[in-house]
């Protein structure tokens, strides 16, 4: 007996039963062990509609469900839950999808991902720009970039009032790169910007130059004057093109009604010529110079040339031209056309006769006022 | 697992990204991209721009604790740097805050302002301390000193007057055309005019005096002691000179005259004290 399939056995089944009818003759199978012939897995499902199985199973099903789990209908299978390890083929859902976690070993499409918080080591890439935008209910105020986690905040995020990307920390860049401004290069390591033009800097370094247009104020102390072209040291505004003030003192270098160059003190204070730091030449607040200095030993005027002294036009022919009377050796020389009537006079004092007929002149033989004059030098 | 997650998130990457090609809006509403400390802490994370050349970056980084930005950076038009709301750069101006700096190159300043020492070439200093200037000298000895071939010119005051000299043992010349015209040598000896150049007038608008205290008024030059012109020597004696060498041609005033005598004394011959002859007689 074939026992191939359950066909074959009930097949098998009827034919004992109407040989058993038939005949009365000892059966073919056994009817008390019949259900153990029955082949196993020989059923066909079609011999099968309706009603429940219960305790189904097969190599690749083991219904365990005690109640109604799976409803298949045309089109559509209805399961209350899935557990599965793994959906093999392309997953279309056509509303949500909740879950606890997404591992996606793939890509994930998606028309639009809100998320309340992006959590990632990630590299993020990206063809365009990572944008954020003014909605309704928010601006961009605050909005950028966080590095949270590890003291304060690291913030890369765009503040309002004024406008402005601030970040909370130092912003370093790369070697030879800088900073520029509407195209302009603005800083780099070594350089600001040409169109840097202003600056509160009260430090710089060693300078390789210096050029400046306008005044200049040093310690308060060296002015340059740029609108009247003065250099003053000492002195805010000195009255010449050059002054150093000391002690209240004004010395000036400078000229005069653009012929003359000067050198001197502006106010009415003395003026000393040094050398070896001592004065040798004095010219007083009112003009009487002195040549050497009362302190020190006297010194030697030479004069490489003529002196003319009170005189408009010196006598090209003397070497000493002097205007008036001349005393030498205590004694006066001065000219006159009688002897003196008036003033103090001393033996040896001579006038000279400014009008000589008789003789050259008069000479004081007994001091007094004006004295005992006696004549001298006859003409012959 | 982490290599999940992070293919993972390549996948949700990748999809913003085709989400986001060619279209306007890739994110909606973000309020921040936060990089969140880990086992890896926060050092290195941030943005990476790659594919061309080398990656350009915006990432922290420590030690110390910074953005680092691998490219320049650009700010807009009339845009400028801050650090705690000063503004510290923009495209003409440095902050007011910014005081200090190593520039060693300035452009045409406008004016300057300077509070402290003044070196210039290491050879125009101005001391702070001391407020002097040297030129040429670095401790220079009054207001304004100029050093020049190791002399030292000083100009400024002492014992209420102003003056101008050397400082050491050395000569000045006051010039003209570039020329000397007074010397004063550092003993204190003067010499008008120049005797490489032609003679010089000397004119004095008053009176001189030589070696006297008290100048008499009546004489335009008052010398205390002899005289010289023309080579002759001129001085005041009670009777000729018994000694010393004279020069034929010297006159020796009487200082005691009397009627009767003679005004003076004239040498006749050279010598020591070579002949003299009375001249001039005194008469009543």
């Amino acid at each position: 007996m074939s026992k191939n399939n359950i066909d074959q056995a009930l097949t098998y089944l009827a034919s004992s039963i109407q040989s058993l009818v038939e005949t009365a003759d000892k059966p073919g199978i056994n009817l008390a062990t019949f259900h153990k012939d029955l082949p196993k897995r020989s059923l066909s499902g079609d011999h099968i509609s309706g009603g429940k199985i219960l305790g189904f199973a097969s190599a690749g099903i083991n219904d365990k469900a005690t109640a109604e789990q799976i409803i298949v209908e045309d089109n559509n299978v209805y399961i209350s839950k899935i557990r599965t390890g793994q959906v093999l083929g392309d997953l279309s859902v056509e509303k949500s999808v909740i879950a606890e976690n997404i591992n996606v070993l793939g890509t994930l499409k998606a028309q639009t991902i809100e998320v309340n918080e992006l959590k990632a080591d990630l590299r993020l890439e990206r063809s365009s720009s990572l944008e954020f935008k003014k909605t309704d209910q928010e601006g961009i105020f605050g909005k950028g970039i966080l590095w949270v986690g590890e003291g304060n905040a690291k913030q890369f995020v765009y503040n309002g009032n004024p406008d402005r990307l601030f970040s909370s920390e130092s912003i370093y860049l790369g070697k030879d790169k800088h900073i520029g401004i509407d195209n302009i290069p603005v800083l780099s390591s070594t350089a600001l910007g040409n169109t840097v033009v202003k600056s509160n800097l009260r430090e710089v370094g060693r300078l390789k130059g210096l050029l400046v247009d306008g005044d200049v104020v040093l310690d308060q102390y060296v002015f340059y004057n740029s609108t009247a072209s003065r250099l003053g040291v000492g002195i805010e505004l000195p009255n010449a093109g050059f002054s150093v003030a000391e002690d209240g003192i004004e010395v000036m270098v400078g000229s005069r009604e653009q012929t003359r160059g000067i050198i001197g003190t502006y106010a009415s204070k003395q003026f000393d010529i040094v050398t070896d730091n001592i004065s040798r030449i004095s010219i007083g607040a009112g003009g009487d110079i002195l040549l050497g200095n009362t302190t020190e030993q006297p010194i030697q005027v030479s004069v490489h040339g003529k002196v003319a002294i009170r005189v408009k036009n010196p006598d090209p022919e003397v070497d000493l031209h002097v205007g008036g009377a001349v005393r030498f050796h205590g004694h006066i020389h001065q000219y006159a056309d009688a002897s003196p009537t008036s003033g103090n006079f001393k033996p040896g004092d001579v006038v000279w006769n400014t009008n000589p007929q008789t003789h050259a002149g008069w000479i004081c033989v007994r001091a007094g006022n004006p004295g005992e004059w006696k004549k001298f030098g006859k003409l012959e | 697992m982490s290599d999940k997650i992070n293919l993972a998130l390549d996948a949700i990457t990748k999809a913003l990204k085709d989400l986001t090609e060619g279209r306007e809006g890739s994110i909606s509403n973000p309020t921040f991209v936060e990089f969140k400390s880990n086992d890896t802490g926060l050092y290195g994370k941030g943005f990476i721009w790659s594919g061309q050349g080398n990656a350009k970056q915006i990432v922290f980084n420590g030690n110390p604790d910074r953005f680092f930005i691998s490219e320049n950076i650009e700010l807009g038009k009339d845009k400028s740097v801050l650090i705690d709301n000063a503004p510290v750069l923009s495209v003409n101006e440095l902050g007011n805050s910014v005081t200090k700096s190593n520039l060693r190159q300035l452009g045409r300043l406008k004016g300057l302002l300077v509070d402290g020492d003044v070196v210039i070439d290491q050879y125009v200093f101005y001391k702070s301390t001391s407020s002097r200037v040297g030129i040429g000298i670095e401790m220079p000895n009054s207001a304004l000193s100029v050093a020049e071939e190791g002399l030292e010119i000083v100009i400024g005051a002492e014992n209420s007057k102003g003056k101008i000299g050397t400082f050491a043992s050395n000569d000045l010349n006051i010039v003209t055309d570039n020329t000397a015209r007074i010397t004063i040598e550092s003993n204190g000896n003067i010499k008008l005019g120049n005797k490489a150049e032609g003679p010089i007038q000397v004119s004095v608008h008053g009176k001189i005096s030589v070696g006297v205290q008290t100048m008499d008024s009546r004489a335009d030059l008052h010398v205390k002691g002899p005289i010289k012109f023309n080579d002759k020597l001129h001085q005041y004696r009670a009777s000729p000179p018994e000694f010393g060498s004279h020069e034929r041609g010297d006159i020796v005033w009487n200082a005691a005259p009397e009627k009767g005598k003679s005004v003076g004394w004239v040498c006749v011959r050279s010598g020591e004290p070579g002949e003299w002859l009375s001249f001039g007689d005194i008469k009543g």
